[in-house]
């Protein structure tokens, strides 16, 4: 996967160890990361004549979900520290380019969407936890 | 027996923070010297196995990994082996094996039975499993719910839901049930293990209904059944009913398409005639209520064959320079769309509607134009007579505009040979129009339309072939009047034909709408010479034509009367019009 360099935490503790700034930074460069190749995997399936339409229409909600998704985490946790998420964008981006994303295949794309995808919605749950003062995270 | 080798039977994670394998021994034990299995471990960016952290807690025949050595999204490979053998492998990485525990803490609460007491709703509640960091959220849950009778043996399903609270409705108060609800994260699509059993029961807390009977069952499928039944029975016995009243209202005839006013049925029988009458009653619709042949003529597109510019008639070209002074009615003109749509015909059409369109000028006045139009047609006559009979150059009786002219004997020839520059492009685009308007002036009305348009017919061609034997010897056909008595002349051409036996004269002349062009006329005259000069035929023609004195647009045309008191002897009697200088004569 073309996110693999990334330093994220593998486990529940180091998650709710490390600073919300660098957790929030990790989430948006994960969401950046995957723009372009989302894109150009929906370019590439729209050919495949054998994938029924709800996969095709699926695979572009996704897409949507998650420019949203990074838009929302942009606008909530803008508050917190401007600057770590515009290097976020662009270390996002800088990933999103590569070379090892362009060349991924299919399959290696959906089981490394998949994780990313798990693993981004668990940093937004331990975050969200965090920023709730009610609940003793 | 089979011989079975040591296998690793599954690896989970309960809660994604833990994982442990599981393997199941094999019949080597039994067998053999008891061999020693070890579980080797390799993250994917290491290169060296390792040896499994516990294979206590999880049991026999297991591997636990407890969270230092879990890395949730990192591929592991877990191998099983002996010394010297590798038995299985196994690659995954934690978040793909999560199966959560069951959930705990089944308990169940009355909201409110039936009036008749037989029906009950309760709530169902339970906790998640303790190990799952729900809480937190670093897994989320679903939850499926079944529930059956006691006595039932196949439990009913419930859709997966994220809430730990369920509603049950309608459960029999009179029976007793059970409970059970499992788990899986919310990704995943395989289920943890069922929680233990709830039992429900509604004597227990006092609801049980004793004195209820057991009630029927409506027999919802005979009910189905026997109404099909009658509804079939109904149903066919009105179609083959004799009734026409009834078939009618229950199976109201389906609406075919159709044309008002005409019977389909004769559409059928293939009646023509019956069906153009009928259909030319509609607006939108005119058949070719006349030869098509005719209309060929008429309708001279073409503008490439030259042959056909060289037997346009004068009163074309008048008629075209009339469309080349009103720049606006070509636009007109031009349209293609108005003369496709109808069958109506084109040609003088169109020339009517240019004087509609243009401001209503009568034609009268368009006879006395200035010299420009005179150019124009001297550029006109100059090519025609250019690719024909040059010597036809001075006589030309029906130019209009000559009538205005005092210069009657002026050569052609000089004067438009002096014209030279505007002609090339005008006269191309003359020569359009004259495919537009290849007819001559007079037609007869045959209908008005509603739209103001005026349809056109040929002549009868009876008339033409009156053999009219009014002398045309006596006939002065001086060049300086307007018009020629086309009557007068048709016997003309009649009597030739007749006596000279000129048949081409008479093809050309004898066009079927009574019209003639120029030269066939000049020759025509020029050729008769000494036919017999036999009795004027008492008969008057009738009036086929009328000419077109005022053009008011759109209303309507104002026609030449016929019957004018014409003391003058000049006019031909016989004609049924005037010209109109010589109506000008007569009028005040």
């Amino acid at each position: 996967c073309h996110t693999s360099g990334m330093l994220t935490p593998n486990g529940k503790e180091y998650a709710q160890k490390i600073p919300r700034e660098e957790l929030t930074h990790l989430i948006l460069k994960l969401l950046q990361a995957w723009k372009e190749p989302l894109f150009h995997f929906n370019q590439h399936i729209e050919h495949h004549q054998e994938l029924p339409d709800d996969s095709l229409s699926k695979a572009k909600e996704i897409s949507n979900m998650v420019l949203e998704l990074k838009t929302g985490v942009e606008k909530s946790m803008g508050i917190i520290s401007n600057s770590l998420n515009g290097m976020a964008s662009s270390e996002g981006t800088a990933l999103s380019i590569s070379n090892e994303a362009n060349m991924m295949s299919d399959s290696d794309f959906i089981h490394c969407f998949r994780r990313d995808s798990n693993k981004v919605q668990s940093y937004l749950k331990i975050l969200k936890c965090r920023i709730m003062p009610e609940n003793s995270c | 027996d089979l011989l079975q080798w040591p296998q690793i039977s599954k690896c989970r994670s309960p809660e994604m923070e833990t994982f442990s394998c599981y393997w199941t021994a094999g019949n080597f034990y039994n067998l053999t010297s008891p061999r020693i299995i070890q579980l080797l471990y390799k993250k994917s960016n290491e290169e060296d196995w390792k040896e499994c952290p516990d294979y206590i807690t999880s049991g026999q025949n297991s591997c636990y990994f407890n969270a230092s050595y879990t890395s949730v999204w990192t591929p592991y490979c877990v191998q099983l082996a002996s010394k010297n053998e590798v038995y299985d492998k196994k690659c995954f990485s934690v978040d793909e094996i999560v199966l959560p525990d069951p959930p705990v803490h089944l308990n169940w609460t009355l909201l409110n039975t039936s009036q008749t007491g037989i029906h009950g709703d309760i709530q169902i509640r339970w906790d998640p499993p303790p190990t799952a960091d729900v809480r937190k959220g670093w897994i989320t849950l679903e939850y499926e719910l079944q529930y059956k009778e006691v006595n039932e043996t196949k439990w009913k399903e419930l859709k997966p839901r994220l809430s730990t609270m369920v509603p049950l409705y309608s459960l029999k108060t009179a029976r007793d049930y059970e409970i059970r609800i499992r788990s899986r994260q919310r990704t995943s699509e395989k289920f943890g293990e069922f929680s233990e059993i709830l039992y429900v029961s509604f004597s227990q807390i006092g609801i049980g209904c004793d004195h209820c009977t057991e009630e029927v069952e409506f027999p919802w499928f005979l009910v189905v059944v026997f109404g099909v039944c009658g509804l079939a029975v109904t149903v066919i016995s009105i179609m083959l009913s004799k009734q026409p009243r009834l078939k009618m209202l229950i199976f109201p005839p389906v609406p075919v398409p159709k044309i008002k006013g005409i019977d389909p049925d004769l559409l059928k029988k293939g009646k023509l005639d019956e069906v153009n009458s009928i259909l030319a009653c509609h607006d939108n619709y005119k058949t070719q209520l006349y030869n098509d042949d005719l209309w060929v003529e008429f309708i001279e597109l073409d503008i490439e064959d030259p042959d056909e510019k060289n037997r346009a008639s004068d009163t074309d070209r008048l008629l075209s320079e009339d469309h080349l002074k009103s720049h606006g009615c070509l636009g007109v003109k031009d349209d293609d769309s108005g003369r496709a749509s109808c069958c109506e015909p084109d040609i003088p059409e169109t020339d009517f509607s240019a004087s509609d369109t243009c401001d209503a000028t009568s034609d009268s006045d368009q006879f006395k134009k200035a010299t420009e139009k005179e150019e124009d047609l001297l550029c006109l006559d100059r090519q025609d007579y250019d690719e024909s009979l040059p010597s036809l150059a001075n006589t030309d009786p029906q130019r209009q505009h000559r009538n205005t002219q005092s210069e009657n004997s002026h050569p052609w020839a000089p004067f438009a040979d002096s014209i030279e520059s505007p002609c090339p492009s005008i006269h191309t685009h003359i020569s359009n129009q004259n495919s537009l308007t290849s007819a001559d002036f007079y037609a007869q009305v045959s209908d008005i339309t509603p739209a103001g348009r005026v349809v056109l017919s040929p002549g009868q061609k009876s008339k033409l072939g009156r053999a009219q034997r009014e002398g045309c010897t006596e006939q002065n056909f001086t060049m300086d009047n307007t018009y020629f008595c086309e009557a007068d002349v048709k016997k003309c051409i009649a009597v030739t034909s007749h006596e000279e036996n000129e048949p081409h004269i008479q093809e050309q002349s004898y066009n079927e709408d009574g019209y003639f062009t120029t030269e066939s006329l000049t020759t025509t005259v020029a050729s008769f010479g000494a036919s017999t000069a036999e009795p004027p035929s008492s008969e008057m023609p009738v009036a086929d034509y009328t000419s077109i004195h005022i053009v008011h647009s759109p209303q309507g045309l104002v026609l030449n009367a016929t019957a004018l008191p014409v003391p003058d002897k000049e006019f031909n009697l016989s004609c049924g019009y005037v010209s109109t200088d010589q109506l000008n004569k007569i009028m005040p």
